[in-house]
Formats: structure tokens, C-alpha cells, sequence
């Protein structure tokens, strides 16, 4: 078992060390969590873009991304990622181990750290201001990668129904943007959330691997004093009413429909019952033996795919399939139908301890990659104690049938989102 | 009947290698201290396996038919597969590419009841014609969502316009009017012909060892007749059949695939030459080479861009790809650049620095037990071995290069897909 080391560095700065010996590659993960907000997510998005593009060593992509394949292929990659009401700026380097180098004796791991840190402290500005030609492509690739939501389907119909159903909730706010936001962002204007994500933002560091990464974290601690944070509160809100059912129809040129329904079910983290909730959404729709995929897909063979999915922080809960236009009807009521069953406490033991299963399977495996470690601690921060897999486990061991029903019963239905194609016009 | 043991001492891993008597090839990968264990069985019989001579007969089977066998083969005369598995944690799935179908799990617990469940399902064909009908509007919904995805479209496009002949260029799961011709005598005739084990592998890699494995799937593996189907290709020439391609969707954002056609072999690449197209193509268009920075700083491409080298039985192509909103100009940029590698070679620096790219990328991939056996079975049906692979890079040299460089990306024999979205009018 690897051995985690969590230790706070200061009232803003945590460094978690997980120590092992078993990976040939290694990690380091600064994740920024900062308040998710209208204005400034497309900057932080682009912002995480640039930073990861170039510093003051290596001030252009190509030169940076030379260094990096001399360092053995390492990566070195910047994004966001929407975490309940908050965004967290996520700049990250992974690569082989020293003891896996051609020639013997490279430091590759110290070189990646200092990589890292020199593009988050020392990155490519002049006076108050990022590079113009830095800035201006990774605004364009933002703009390309708001358009290539709209190509595939799938997702943009999720992107919608959680726009419809969160229009005037901070969660409903995209960590891109809109093009016309985009398109304004001035190389300035970086330089100001470039300024605030060192001054304001909750810092989370994590290194994964052998290495010993005690000058990492003395690095981030002399780069990252103790602030007194001005505006960063880090919470989000949770609705469980619902008043009244949206129902949107989207039409475009395609074959398949989609249909996404959104529920909210008011449990969430830090004080909902998260755990009980996460094993009721596997027995709905989380596997291949759920209550939707053997009924909607396999009894009624109406759809590929009819998945459930559920937001632990915003306390939300999406089922999402790809259906005929004339079957949007019968699927949207047998998964009606299948959630009352598992409020009605339909429910059969043999499910219950499958989903267990197979929740325990899934956990125990988390310790078997970087990225899953990683991601396992960082999504945990706002959570009401951090757990280590071993203990999520006997957690979900102990919910009972009762738990369960008593879960489904908060589940209720609050937006409809349908994508259809051009033929229903002429119904 | 013994496994054979393959070190590497600069991974300082070894792997376990067997012909069983029952004709199967199994690989075991033991990772130490790992808590999962992955398990890949599967056939060299992909989508490109329509037509074959078995016992003296020429047989043609419907397009899609393998992949629709891999569907049925989870339902078996005691119940569906997924069923089984739910009883043991396990996360389960299958996969039909174009050359081969993979039954799959990984578990972290249970082991040996997964395997057993997989060994039996995978060895037990049950259709009927009411279970073969049933999948009809399934697999149907996994064909149009696949017709509404710009990007899939886009591959099959340039596929398309490269190949006249072998039927890499027809869509994997077939078409709607193409399945409806699969009957349940049909895919018991493909099963005979290819779910032999002589023609299969199983490769396992993660929290296990080699007698583990033995010990369970010796009770389990029928013993196989010699193989004797096999696929027969009409002649496919070398040229392209047309050089662009075109389809519109309702999208917003354009993209491209850019084939280069190359000559198929009678055989399916060495490790050394997959190695040096590695490096070759690391060093054209690689995050860290000059045309890919020249073509993202003016604006022709995005970080979306990427490349394959695409290569199977009867079948060899470079793929470029990517969103672009001037893919002409992009093929353009990379045609002159080509020319320019075939006349001057690759430098000592691009060399060097594609090089050590590349070998840390093939050891970083043996931190996951699913790439790791999923690799095996690839180059176990392509008769290569994964160590020999990582040690080609390692040892390759620049003249490796210059020759493969020969047989490659031919400037005047390649095709472009592109998609873009409606006009407004």
C-alpha cells in the first residue's frame, strides 16, 4: 500500500506526498481551486492554457515542448475542471523515473519540478502583460474547442440540459465561456487572473512516485506565503426543490436523438449522505448490469446506451441516451418507471451487493494508476473528510437497503433536454 | 508444457509467454503490489473478415458480422455474461477493431471466477434467431450515433478514398441495411471459422502469476482443431483511389484525416520498423517538431491534432488528423515538409530528441496493466514481442531510419478527408 503523507504548508498551500515505489512513472499536480464565476472562467481557462505553454526559460511552446522530449517524452499539461460551484486550474508534469533514464545518472524528476514551478512563478510576462502571440493561440484554441463541443453530440446535449437546468446557478456557468468572452480576453487581462490565482487561490499539491519530492514542496512553500485570503470562498449551493419541469426540444440535422434528463436530490457534499447516493445512481445507471441498461437498452433494445450519472458536490443527477425520435416516448418512461421501482424499494439483494461490488472493484483499482490517485484526493477536498479508497470501501459496505430507498426517494425530476432530428418537423 | 520467461533488465520486469495445448497463446504479466488484474481474450478476427476460404469453400459473410458476433457471445444458454460478472465485481466490456474482437475485465477481487466466467462465455456460442433479432435495434442506435459523429465519419472517409479494395475502408459495426443480413447460422459459421484457439490469445497482466493462471484455465480450455480458415483480400493496388473526400454535418467545427497509402506487405510490420515510424513521425509532426509549431502559431491546426501509424493485415497508412479550418493548406504545409525529410533526412538533434521521446513513452505505458495487455494481444497477433519493441528503440539508428524512411509517406500517393459543416444559405 502507498503511504500518504497530507500536511498543510501554510493557510492556503497543501502538500500530499503519496509515496510509490510500484509506478515507473511520477507526478506532480498543482491543482488552484478558485470560485467558479462568469467573468473570469474563460480567463482561468485560458490562462492554465498559456501557463503551460511556455515560461521565461523556455518562453515558446516549441522550445518548452523540446526540453520536454529530451526529458524522456515527460508531459506537462494546463486545464480546468469544474468542481461543484468552484473551478480548479489543474497544471501538471508526468514522466519516467530517473531509474529508467538511457543515460545513467539524469535528474529527469528534478527537472520536471522545476519545469512546473517556473511556468506557474516565472511564466512568459512582460511588465503587466503575457505574450500577445501566447495568448492569442490559446484564445483561438479555446474558441475551436467551444465550436467542437457542438460537433459531438453527446456531450453538447449534457452541456445543454445542465445549462437549462442550472441557468441561474453558479454551476450552470461553463469553464469556457462564450466565444464573445473569449474573444476579448487581452494579454493583460491574464496577467490579472495569472495574479490572483497566486494571491487568492486554495493551492492543492500532490506528488505521486518514488521520488522524493521534499525540495517540491519547500519550492511551492517559499513561492506561496501565507495570505490573508481576500475573496475566495469556496462553497456550493444546493437545491432540492424543484417547482416546475423544464422541457427543451433542440433540433438539429442528425440521425440518433439524444434524451438527457436532469434530477436534483438535495444530498451533497460536505453533509448529504454522498455515499449512500453514489450506490443508489450504480444500481440505477452506473454499470452494465443496472436497472437502466438491462431494461431500456436490453429488455426494450430501444437505445446503445442509457447511463446514469451523479454529482456528488452539487447534489445532481443526469440519465442521458441516444434513441429513435419515435422512442424518446418509451424510453423516457421506463426510465421513469425503473426509478420508481428503486423508490418503491424494488430492489433485490443480489443488486444491492452487486453494485458493492462493483463499486469496490473500482476503488481498490484507483491505487493502480497516477492519474486515478491523484484525481481520487484533489475531488475529495471539499468533501466532509478526505477519505483513502480502504475506507470509502467499508463505507459503501455498510449501506443498507433502507439507505438506499431512502436515497432514491430525494431523486426528482427537473429537466427534460431533448436533441432531435429535422425529421420530427414534418410529423 | 511450460511458460517461457521474458526479462528485461532495463525495465527490471519480466513477462511469461506459453503455447497451451489447446492452441491458445497465453501471456502473463505479473505487476507486483498492484491490486487489479486485467484480462484480455480474444480472436484475430476483426471487421476486415468477411471473406474466407474454409475447408475448400470460399465463404462471404455480411459487413459488421464480427462485431455483431461479439455482442451475442455475451449471451450465453445459461444466462447474459455482464450477469455473471455482477456476481463478481468485475468491470467487463469487448471490443471489435478492425483486425481482431477482445473479450475483457478487470477485477481486483475474484480473479479466478471472472476468468472462469470469461473462459466460458468466450467458449460457449449460443444464438437464436430471436436473441439475433433482439440486437437488431441495439447495435442499429450504435450505428446512427456513429453516423452522426463528424470525427468517425471523417476516418471511414479517408479510408474510403484510399482503399479500392480491402474492406478496411467499410465502418466496423456495418451498416443498418448490412446487419439486417445476420442470421444466427451465419455467425455460428464465423465462430467455427475464427473463435478457434489456435487463432486466439489471452494475455493477463497485473496482480498475478503465470501458475495462477495455468492452473484455472487448464481445466477449462477445449482443445482446438488445426486452424484452417483464413481471409482472402482481392489485390489492392497501390495508388489511392481519389485524393479528397468531402462530407458536411451539422457541425461547427471542421476537421481532417490525411492519409499516406503505403505498400502492404505479405506480413505485418517488424518491431523495428514500427519503432522507426515511431521516430519518424515523432519528429515531423510531434508537439516538438517545427511543423506542428508553425502550424499551430498560424492557426491551421489545434492541439486536437494528432497522428497514427495505421497498419494491419493487407493494409499500411500514416494518418494525420485534426481540426482545422484550412485543411488544404495544412496538407499542403506537410507534403512540402515531407519532401524536404525525404531529401535531407532527419537531423542529429530531431533524431536524438525523438528518440528518448519516444522510449519514455513505452515505459510510462507499463504503469497500466490494461495498455500492457492490450499491447500483448495486439503484437501477439502481429507476431512481435513487446521487450523486443522497447530494446528496437533504444538501439535504433539514424540509417534504420533513412531505409524505413524509403517505404514511407509517399507525397503522391496520399488522400483528404475532410468534414465541414452545411452551408448557411
Amino acid at each position: 500500500m502507498s503511504k500518504i503523507n497530507r500536511n498543510p504548508i501554510n493557510n492556503r498551500v497543501t502538500f500530499t506526498s503519496i509515496k510509490e515505489d510500484k509506478f515507473k512513472a511520477n507526478g506532480i499536480y498543482v491543482n488552484v481551486y478558485l470560485p467558479l464565476d462568469k467573468e473570469t472562467a474563460p480567463l482561468n481557462t485560458v490562462l492554465a492554457n498559456v501557463i503551460s505553454s511556455s515560461c521565461k526559460e523556455y518562453p515558446n511552446m516549441q522550445s518548452l515542448n523540446r526540453k520536454l522530449s529530451m526529458l524522456y517524452g515527460a508531459n506537462i499539461s494546463g486545464t480546468t475542471r469544474k468542481i461543484g460551484d468552484n473551478l480548479s486550474i489543474i497544471l501538471s508534469t508526468q514522466g519516467i523515473d530517473d531509474k529508467y533514464a538511457i543515460d545513467e545518472g539524469e535528474k529527469i524528476s528534478k527537472s520536471r519540478a522545476e519545469l512546473l514551478c517556473s511556468m506557474i512563478f516565472n511564466p512568459n510576462v512582460e511588465g503587466s502583460a503575457f505574450c500577445k502571440s501566447d495568448v492569442e493561440r490559446e484564445k483561438r484554441q479555446v474558441l475551436d474547442y467551444i465550436d467542437a463541443m457542438y460537433n459531438d453530440k453527446r456531450q453538447y446535449s449534457l452541456k445543454r440540459c445542465t445549462e437549462i437546468m442550472f441557468a441561474n446557478e453558479q454551476f450552470g456557468i461553463n469553464r469556457l465561456g462564450t466565444k464573445e468572452q473569449v474573444e476579448k480576453i487581452t494579454p493583460e487581462d491574464l496577467y490579472v487572473a495569472w495574479q490572483n490565482m497566486i494571491n487568492n487561490g486554495i493551492f492543492e499539491i500532490v506528488t505521486i512516485g518514488s521520488s522524493d519530492y521534499d525540495d517540491v514542496k519547500e519550492m511551492f512553500a517559499r513561492y506561496l506565503p501565507e495570505k490573508q485570503l481576500i475573496s475566495t470562498k469556496l462553497n456550493t449551493q444546493v437545491i432540492s426543490t424543484v417547482n416546475k419541469i423544464n422541457k427543451v426540444n433542440d433540433i438539429q440535422d442528425v440521425s440518433q436523438s439524444k434524451l438527457v434528463m436532469g434530477f436534483r436530490t438535495g444530498i451533497a457534499e460536505p453533509d448529504g449522505d454522498t455515499m449512500a447516493m453514489r450506490l443508489t445512481n450504480s444500481i440505477l445507471g452506473g454499470t452494465a448490469h443496472s436497472k437502466l441498461f438491462l431494461n431500456v437498452r436490453e429488455k426494450l433494445s430501444l437505445c446503445y446506451y442509457c447511463s446514469s450519472s451523479y454529482n456528488r458536490l452539487k447534489g445532481c443527477m443526469f440519465v442521458e441516451s441516444g434513441v429513435e425520435t419515435k422512442n424518446i416516448e418509451p424510453a423516457y418512461k421506463e426510465i421513469m418507471n425503473q426509478l420508481n421501482e428503486l423508490k418503491n424499494g424494488n430492489i433485490t439483494d443480489e443488486e444491492i451487493t452487486a453494485a458493492k461490488m462493483s463499486f469496490i472493484n473500482a476503488t481498490n483499482s484507483i491505487c493502480d494508476s497516477i492519474g486515478n490517485l491523484e484525481y481520487w484526493y484533489t475531488s475529495q477536498i471539499f468533501d466532509h473528510e478526505i477519505n483513502s479508497p480502504e475506507q470509502a470501501i467499508e463505507k459503501i459496505k455498510a449501506i443498507s437497503k433502507e439507505d438506499i430507498i431512502k436515497s432514491a426517494n430525494t431523486i426528482k425530476l427537473d429537466t427534460i433536454y431533448t436533441l432531435t432530428g429535422k425529421e420530427k418537423k414534418e410529423d | 508444457m511450460e511458460f517461457t520467461k521474458i526479462s528485461s533488465d532495463r525495465i527490471g520486469d519480466s513477462y511469461y509467454k506459453m503455447l497451451h495445448p489447446s492452441g491458445l497463446t497465453i501471456y502473463v504479466y505479473p505487476k507486483k503490489s498492484y491490486n487489479s488484474t486485467y484480462a484480455i481474450f480474444g480472436t484475430n478476427f476483426g471487421s476486415i473478415d468477411t471473406t474466407f476460404m474454409y475447408k475448400g469453400e470460399k465463404i462471404v459473410v455480411p459487413d459488421g458480422i464480427a462485431h455483431y458476433l461479439e455482442h451475442k457471445l455475451f449471451e450465453s444458454e445459461d444466462g447474459d455474461a455482464f450477469a455473471k460478472y455482477a456476481k463478481t465485481g468485475a468491470m467487463a466490456n469487448a471490443y471489435t477493431s478492425f483486425d481482431k474482437t477482445c473479450y475483457l475485465f478487470s477485477c481486483s477481487d475474484n480473479f479466478e471466477e471472472s476468468l472462469n466466467i470469461l473462459i466460458d462465455f468466450v467458449q460457449s456460442p449460443y444464438f437464436t434467431e430471436k436473441t439475433v433479432q433482439k440486437e437488431q435495434g441495439i447495435i442499429g442506435q450504435e450505428i446512427k450515433m456513429y453516423d452522426d459523429n463528424a470525427n468517425w465519419r471523417v476516418m471511414f472517409n479517408v479510408l474510403t478514398a484510399m482503399y479500392h479494395n480491402h474492406p478496411v475502408s467499410v465502418d466496423i459495426a456495418g451498416t443498418v441495411e448490412s446487419i439486417a443480413d445476420i442470421t444466427a447460422e451465419k455467425l455460428y459459421k464465423c465462430y467455427e471459422c475464427f473463435y478457434n484457439l489456435n487463432n486466439m490469445s489471452l494475455c493477463i497482466a497485473g496482480n498475478i502469476e503465470p501458475q495462477e493462471v495455468l492452473r484455472i484455465v487448464d481445466k477449462k480450455l477445449k482443445p482446438s482443431p488445426k486452424q484452417e480458415a483464413y481471409s482472402i483480400f482481392e489485390d489492392e493496388p497501390y495508388e489511392v483511389c481519389q485524393s479528397y473526400i468531402e462530407q458536411n454535418f451539422d457541425i461547427a467545427m471542421p476537421s481532417f484525416v490525411l492519409g499516406f497509402k503505403e505498400k502492404a506487405k505479405q506480413r505485418v510490420a517488424t518491431v523495428e520498423e514500427i519503432a522507426a515510424t515511431d521516430i519518424i513521425l515523432y519528429s515531423l509532426l510531434s508537439d516538438a517538431s517545427d511543423l506542428y509549431n508553425k502550424l499551430i502559431n498560424e492557426g491551421l491546426i489545434n492541439d486536437s491534432f494528432g497522428y497514427e501509424y495505421f497498419e494491419g493485415r493487407g493494409y499500411a497508412s500514416v494518418l494525420f488528423s485534426g481540426e482545422s479550418r484550412n485543411p488544404e493548406k495544412v496538407t499542403e504545409m506537410i507534403k512540402l515538409t515531407i519532401e524536404n525529410l525525404h531529401e535531407n533526412g532527419i537531423s542529429d538533434k530531431d533524431f536524438e530528441m525523438s528518440k528518448r521521446a519516444i522510449y519514455g513513452k513505452s515505459i510510462e505505458i507499463l504503469d497500466n496493466p490494461d495498455n500492457i495487455a492490450d499491447i500483448l494481444i495486439s503484437f501477439d497477433f502481429s507476431k512481435r514481442e513487446l521487450y523486443d519493441y522497447i530494446n528496437a528503440i533504444a538501439k535504433i539508428t539514424k540509417n534504420d531510419i533513412e531505409n524505413r524512411l524509403k517505404e514511407q509517406l509517399d507525397v503522391n500517393n496520399c488522400s483528404l478527408s475532410v468534414v465541414k459543416p452545411f452551408c448557411e444559405d
